[in-house]
């Protein structure tokens, strides 16, 4: 226990010297995320903006009613064209006018999907034609010596009643597993082969393999640090990503992150919402993937001749786990059972669990016994390979 | 001591068996400096690594200080100092940080640690650097901390690969002097070199290798008496072209 720990604080030892190493753990999340979402705020409001002074040219057929143009909101700015010079389609298509209304059995609307201005001048033009309907249907039964109650006996209203923590609960539910996950294998992968190909490229192998520490205590010391730098990493990442967005909230697109944003902001939101037992059990369901991706770039990175080879040989793995991360986040609406029996999948989802209230005893436990089972095995392996002479003396 | 008793060790590459060493058998005494002579590929660092346990032979065996290699290689380990070819040091560790893991490793206390890097530091001229990041060393000043790394547990077996390789003449100097040291206190030296001045220098007895086998083995007069030579090279290039003839 004595040599792992030696090892341990040896390699902690020099990751601290290392300033550029430093500066990518320490500095990048607190500034990187918080400049991201800075300049995406910065320019979505700056669209938002300018979609709201941008002025909007549409034709509109002489079928269409004149009617139609005194149901355009106060703010549409909209300017219609009666006549244009040219086939209104293929104006259209050229992006020249934002939309193409035309009226026969049914009001149409024509736009461009791929064209922002084309999207929202519909999405404006779809309300005026709900506005001008809603309008002749009145007309049309004062004729009839009808109420309106008659066909709308009661109005209809949407309230969400989720509790802030809730909602922020979702926002993370599907975020964050995707985010440890990748965290801790990019985590894994620069300071793993650092530790363990670095080892042959300066030419140290050698020393540590006659010291007195046995192959086994060498690969654990080892181990230790990489899950303790994955932590680090992941945890600092993960901090720095969910403050961006709470800071950020209100100048993104409005919808899931804002709401999450304002729960922060309230103070019950995710920033706080998470009790310390959750906390501890998020920590217990991290530690045999943290175990999983160290153990894997320590047996790489001891076969692998160079960093780049080690690089070379981890990618496919890191994008298998990136997978995995993609799959919690697209969740079906009902999670099979079997899917809390495969390791690392099951992680992703019992995170899910805990984040979003519906944490179940059952799932936890399958998903412990199994990560930590498969990063037992995968450690006896990487233990296994370091012991053989082949692997350290590749030619 | 050290006792080879027909090491035979063949690699296997991309699907070939190449035999590093053919049986080779030598004795290295207390309180003397043995040499391994011999050309790039001769064999010379295999043996050491097995030797120092890095590596197992396939045929064989040695006995270091009464432990065979093949059952006893933990206790080999706290007998020898190892020196590899490279410098193998950790550039943002200094030379004191460097003595401590090791010899934490070696199951050494603090006190000890201390101690022995006072007298090694002393020896090697590197007190007043002791604490500065390795990083920043010259090769030569970086073979010196890695010799006092090999020594921290005071080894009574010492296992030097190359060297004197790539460093300067005062420095190459200091290592050699070292190593007799070394040898006046009765500890065993073997080192492997390639250049026949540090083994006229320093070696009292030695073997030269070619292609995994011994081709002479004896001191210096010797192996000069015998094969009527002047000097320690013209027996090195009537030994190893002979064979290559072969």
């Amino acid at each position: 226990m004595n040599n792992i720990l030696t090892i341990f604080q040896k390699e902690f030892k020099v990751f601290l010297r290392d300033r550029r190493t430093l500066f990518m753990i320490f500095v990048v999340p607190i500034v990187f995320y918080p400049l991201m979402f800075n300049v995406i705020g910065h320019f979505s409001s700056k669209n938002r903006n300018e979609l709201k002074t941008t002025t909007f040219k549409v034709y509109l057929a002489p079928s269409v009613p004149v009617e139609f143009q005194q149901h355009f909101p106060e703010d549409a700015h909209i300017r219609v064209l009666e006549t244009v010079s040219g086939d209104p389609e293929t104006l259209l298509q050229d992006n020249k006018i934002q939309a193409v209304v035309t009226m026969a059995d049914s009001l149409e609307i024509h736009y461009l999907s791929s064209e922002r201005t084309s999207r929202t001048v519909a999405a404006r033009l779809q309300k005026t034609a709900e506005s001008y309907r809603d309008a002749v249907v009145t007309i049309r039964l004062k004729a009839a010596g009808l109420d309106e109650i008659a066909i709308r006996p009661f109005k209809i209203e949407r309230k969400d009643v989720a509790s802030k923590a809730k909602v922020s609960g979702m926002f993370l539910g599907r975020i964050l597993p995707y985010m440890i996950i990748i965290m801790l294998f990019s985590g894994a992968m620069g300071f793993g082969l650092e530790a363990s190909t670095g080892e042959k490229e300066k030419g140290t192998i050698a020393t540590l393999l006659v010291s007195q520490a046995s192959r086994s205590q060498i690969v654990l010391g080892k181990l230790l640090y990489v899950v303790a730098i994955e932590f680090l990493y992941g945890v600092l990442n993960v901090i720095g990503f969910v403050v961006a967005i709470g800071l950020q909230a209100s100048t993104i697109e409005p919808g899931m992150a804002k709401k999450a944003g304002e729960a922060a902001a309230a103070g019950s939101g995710f920033a706080f919402s998470i009790m310390p037992q959750t906390f501890l059990l998020l920590l217990l369901l991290i530690l045999p993937i943290a175990l999983i991706a160290a153990a894997l770039i320590i047996a790489i990175g001891s076969y692998a001749k160079s960093m780049k080879e080690g690089q070379t040989l981890f990618t496919p793995l890191l994008m298998l786990f990136i997978l995995i991360g993609i799959i919690s986040m697209t969740a079906p609406l009902k999670i099979p059972e079997y899917y809390f029996w495969i390791p690392v999948v099951n992680t992703s989802f019992s995170m899910q669990e805990l984040l979003t209230f519906k944490f179940q005893f059952g799932h936890f436990l399958s998903t412990m016994l199994t990560t930590t089972g498969a990063a037992g095995v995968i450690i006896a392996i990487t233990i296994w390979m370091f012991n053989r002479e082949s692997i350290h003396f590749r030619s | 001591m050290i006792e080879a008793k027909n090491l035979k060790k063949h690699f296997k590459s991309r699907g070939k068996t190449v035999e590093a060493l053919k049986g080779i058998s030598f004795t290295a005494r207390d309180g003397e400096v043995f040499g391994l002579l011999g050309p790039n590929g001769a064999g010379k660092t295999t043996t050491l690594r097995i030797l120092s346990t890095m590596l197992s032979p396939t045929g064989g065996t040695a006995i270091v200080e009464g432990h065979d290699i093949l059952k006893e290689k933990a206790a080999i380990r706290w007998e020898i100092g190892f020196l590899s070819t490279e410098t193998g040091l950790y550039d943002r560790l200094t030379p004191d940080d460097t003595l401590k893991f090791f010899g934490k490793l070696a199951g050494m206390e603090a006190a000890d640690i201390a101690k022995r890097a006072d007298y090694l530091f002393e020896k090697l001229d590197l007190k007043k650097d002791r604490k500065r990041l390795i990083s920043g060393f010259s090769t030569g000043m970086k073979q010196k901390v890695s010799i006092a790394r090999a020594l921290v547990h005071n080894p009574s077996v010492i296992v030097f690969d190359e060297p004197t390789n790539g460093l300067d003449v005062l420095t190459a100097k200091t290592v050699t002097d070292f190593l007799k040291e070394m040898r006046n206190e009765g500890k065993t030296v073997i080192i492997s070199t390639h250049i026949l001045s540090v083994v006229e220098k320093i070696c009292d007895r030695f073997v030269i290798i070619d292609r995994g086998s011994i081709v002479a083995e004896g001191t210096l007069p010797e192996l000069l008496k015998k094969y009527e030579a002047a000097e320690l090279e013209d027996v090195f290039f009537r030994l190893v072209p002979e064979r290559r003839d072969a």
